[in-house]
């Protein structure tokens, strides 16, 4: 009886779980935020759903609100829906310039702590308003899936370093490491493309790479697995870099960080007319040193903006027991740097 | 004297009285044609074999010299003939099938000869454990015939049988096997003391004896295991466990047994190993995904939407559009039409049957579909799982896996995930205490055995199966000696 009874309590207890059956609700699978043109109003976020169609189309929708909060923002947004509002599909989160210039740590905050947002949500800072971005219609299988897919891809092979919402959070709490986003750009109503890496300092963007800077930042911040890279010889000849692995070592000694990068590639294309083994290590050559100057370029930047996105602070506090975060902010300033490259042709392709 | 006398008549009587109301009942008297002697026969008609009495035993008694009762042991051509003076014994003899011979001379002594009918159903395939490669025979209804298939296969003198009479009114033989030398004591004890302490009046299949004698009769788990084939049956006693053969079912018994058990088919000893393996695993997976499946349907649509990958929640979402039912609703409305097909294929004549049921199935699943009543991805998951459901070897076990999945769709449907988990720590609790003839159910999952895993979720080759399993406590764990073996060597070596 006594086993019965508790059984009946336990069934009782189930109310408490809320049901989300799938076809029943709204889910939220993109946002991008701007800030309010009403002062009082903080944020204005742009809510994106998607409507599956019977024939497997994928209708894009877009709720605007505006809020001081983000819970703010989605109770505006459910005033509009048909549906319940869950944030659980969510995959991307875009910033407006002027947000990420603001400072982005209220929403990032409120994206931790919401249970249904996973981790590997990808945040993006957007060259334009990010509402005018979430509002274009992009490919056949909806915006959220196709900037998704767009980021994912460049991460895998192309000039994107690794990013989501873990290793954002991650640099923004690390001391010694600032963080950066990947920054997209409404080309047309149909085209979205990567426009560059925000750069920030705290929660703060202070500055922005452009995509030619792009190459070289991944060296620095990341490993590649599969890269591209043209280098120009002497001559005027174009040879093509492909599958290009990359690693990079860096040592910090008292005031100096060396940084060492090797990467291993193969030739594709090539412009001249003959790929002999002296052309190959021009190759080489000229590959080295343009990663080591722009390389260093990038850190002197860097240093200049007071900025620290390749996380050496971080690399010293793990190595050094009396790390003084305060010292560390002053020594930075007056950190020198050098760069080695070393580049390794693996082959250069089925033909001489 | 004389009312000893009477009595004697009175219990005469008193064994006659009810059975000559049957037809069946017989008492014929003969003289002997060289000493006159008047003798009776008595049986019942629909019990004996005829022709033994007519070829047998009344041309001998007839024409031979016959004087007295002792004479027909030498005149009777039939092995089983006894005498006796108890009266008490004629019901259940005659009962039994045998002629009772009584001569006019000698009232108080009485001739049994045994004149059985036997109606053996030929033997046959198994049906419900068939293998493609391996022996073709299976048990039939006749004890006799099903203990000579055991015994050819395990010609020694230490596969004892043992026999009991169960059931008041049934009186049905039952014989429990083992082998002296290996079976642990005290399983048979187990399981003499079990089946001496059955009371029920009519056993009319080994199904009946599974109930009776389980560790804990309300298990939705079956904790014997039953096989239709003798090979099989020789494997396990070889093995240590013990086998209950029961008169008139063609289903014998092993106890005791462990989970793993019921998802090996015997044919697995017959493919390599490797092969055998993959195929067990690929049964377990079966299981699991089989008691699964639509449960975390069930929850993850109707709670976890996170959990879907984007490129999955169309999908999922598309053919859920236009279905009025919540998740729960429309599971139930699959699984219940899946267990209407089954239930009405197999009371169908034939096997026919079945394959028009599971026809009938995807013709009416595709209609609810089209009707908008269930969506097509929860048909295909269903009509999966119950693929699933009938890889398991043993029929039994097939239909405890096709009810679990009920509990484990009510608890979905309550705490979605959570309640997976949950029902899933229920039934783990259950069958951790399960036992089965006093030994854990669970072995060698849990308690954890090491060494009997070379027989469980995989089986490895027979070279390394030197050692009988160990929950059994056989009395000699060692089936060859490993240092003994032999290498393979080639011939020209």
């Amino acid at each position: 009886m006594k086993k019965l009874t508790l059984f009946c309590l336990v069934l009782l207890l189930s109310g408490c779980v809320e049901k989300e059956i799938i076809d029943d609700i709204n889910i939220e699978v993109g946002v991008g935020y701007d800030l309010a043109e009403d002062s009082k109003d903080k944020y204005r976020g742009t809510v994106l759903f998607q409507e599956f169609q019977p024939d497997k189309s994928v209708i894009n929708r877009t709720f605007s609100g505006s809020g001081k909060l983000r819970q703010d923002l989605l109770l505006e947004v459910t005033k509009q829906s048909s549906e319940p509002v869950v944030t659980g599909g969510m995959k991307i989160a875009v910033f407006g310039p002027d947000v990420s210039r603001a400072g982005i740590y209220d929403l990032i905050d409120s994206f931790q702590r919401d249970a249904s947002i996973g981790a590997r949500v990808f945040v993006a800072t957007s060259e334009g308003k990010a509402e005018d971005l979430m509002k274009g219609e992009y490919g056949t299988r909806g915006n959220s899936t196709y900037i998704y897919n767009l980021i994912q891809h460049n991460i895998a092979h192309r000039d994107i370093p690794k990013t989501n919402l873990h290793i954002l959070a991650h640099d923004y709490y690390q001391k010694g490491k600032d963080p950066f986003l990947p920054q997209l750009k409404k080309v047309s109503n149909d085209k979205i493309e990567i426009f560059g890496i925000s750069l920030f300092k705290d929660d703060k963007e202070v500055d922005s790479l452009p995509v030619k800077d792009m190459f070289f930042f991944k060296l620095l911040v990341d490993k590649y697995s599969e890269g591209n890279f043209d280098v120009k010889l002497k001559k005027g000849e174009l040879a093509a870099v492909k599958s290009i692995r990359s690693k990079h070592d860096i040592k910090m000694s008292d005031n100096h960080a060396s940084i060492n990068i090797k990467i291993e590639g193969i030739i594709r294309e090539y412009t001249g007319d003959e790929l002999a083994t002296d052309v190959i290590g021009a190759v080489q050559k000229n590959l080295e040193k343009k990663i080591e100057k722009e390389c260093l370029r990038l850190l002197k930047q860097f240093q200049e903006l007071g900025i620290d996105p390749i996380g050496l602070g971080q690399m010293k506090k793990s190595k050094q027991r009396d790390f003084d975060y305060k010292k560390w902010e002053d020594e930075y300033k007056t950190l020198g740097f050098d760069v080695k490259c070393n580049v390794e042709i693996e082959e250069t392709g089925i033909i001489e | 004297m004389k009312n000893k006398r009477i009595k004697e008549d009175v219990q005469h009587k008193e064994w006659e009285k009810s059975l000559i109301k049957s037809k069946d009942f017989k008492k014929i008297f003969y003289y002997n044609q060289k000493t006159n002697v008047r003798f009776g026969l008595t049986f019942m008609a629909t019990l004996i074999d005829e022709n033994i009495i007519q070829d047998g035993i009344l041309p001998n008694l007839l024409e031979e010299e016959f004087r007295e009762i002792e004479d027909i042991k030498q005149l009777v051509p039939v092995a089983d003939v006894q005498i006796c003076d108890d009266p008490s014994l004629i019901e259940q003899k005659l009962l039994n099938g045998y002629v009772m011979l009584t001569v006019e001379t000698e009232l108080k002594h009485f001739g049994f000869i045994a004149a059985q009918k036997e109606i053996v159903r030929g033997l046959s395939q198994p049906e419900v454990e068939f293998s493609v490669i391996g022996p073709k025979e299976a048990f039939v209804e006749s004890m006799g015939q099903n203990l000579n298939l055991i015994r050819k296969r395990l010609p020694v003198k230490e596969l004892i049988v043992e026999e009991f009479t169960l059931g008041s009114l049934s009186k049905t033989s039952i014989a429990m096997l083992y082998m002296e030398n290996i079976t642990n004591e005290d399983n048979i004890n187990t399981v003499r003391q079990r089946l001496t302490n059955v009371k029920f009046d009519a056993i009319t299949d080994s199904s009946y004896i599974v109930q009776l004698i389980s560790d804990n009769s309300n298990s939705p788990f079956p904790q014997l295991l039953d096989t239709e084939r003798p090979d099989r049956v020789a494997g396990i006693l070889a093995e240590g466990k013990i086998a209950i053969v029961v008169d008139g079912s063609p289903h014998v018994l092993i106890t005791p047994t462990t989970l793993v058990e019921f998802f090996s088919s015997f044919e697995d000893y017959f493919l390599n190993w490797l092969l055998s393996s993959f195929f067990r695993l690929v049964r377990l997976f079966a299981v699991a995904f089989s008691i699964l499946v639509t449960p975390i349907y069930v929850a993850t649509l109707s709670y976890h939407y996170e959990l879907i990958p984007k490129d999955l929640l169309s999908t999922l979402i598309t053919s859920r559009r236009e279905i009025p039912l919540p998740p729960i609703l429309e599971a139930l409305f699959l699984e219940l039409t899946i267990e209407l097909l089954r239930e009405a294929g197999a009371r169908l004549p034939t096997k026919v049957g079945q394959t028009i049921g599971i026809v009938g199935g995807i013709v009416i699943g595709t209609a609810s579909v089209e009707a908008g009543l269930t969506s097509n991805v929860l048909l295909i998951i269903v009509a999966l799982a119950a693929l699933a459901s009938f890889t398991t070897p043993v029929y039994r076990m097939g239909n405890t896996i096709r009810l679990l999945r009920f509990p484990f769709l009510f608890f979905a449907e309550l705490w979605g995930l959570l309640g997976i988990v949950f029902c899933f720590c229920l039934l783990l609790t259950h069958l951790m205490r399960l036992t089965s003839l006093g030994r854990p159910f669970l072995e060698p999952i849990y308690p954890p055995r090491v060494t009997d895993m070379k027989d469980a979720i995989i089986r490895l080759p027979f070279e390394k199966q030197s050692k009988r399993p160990i929950f059994l406590r056989t009395k000699n764990p060692i089936r060859f000696s490993k240092k003994k073996a032999e290498e393979k060597k080639d011939i020209d070596e």
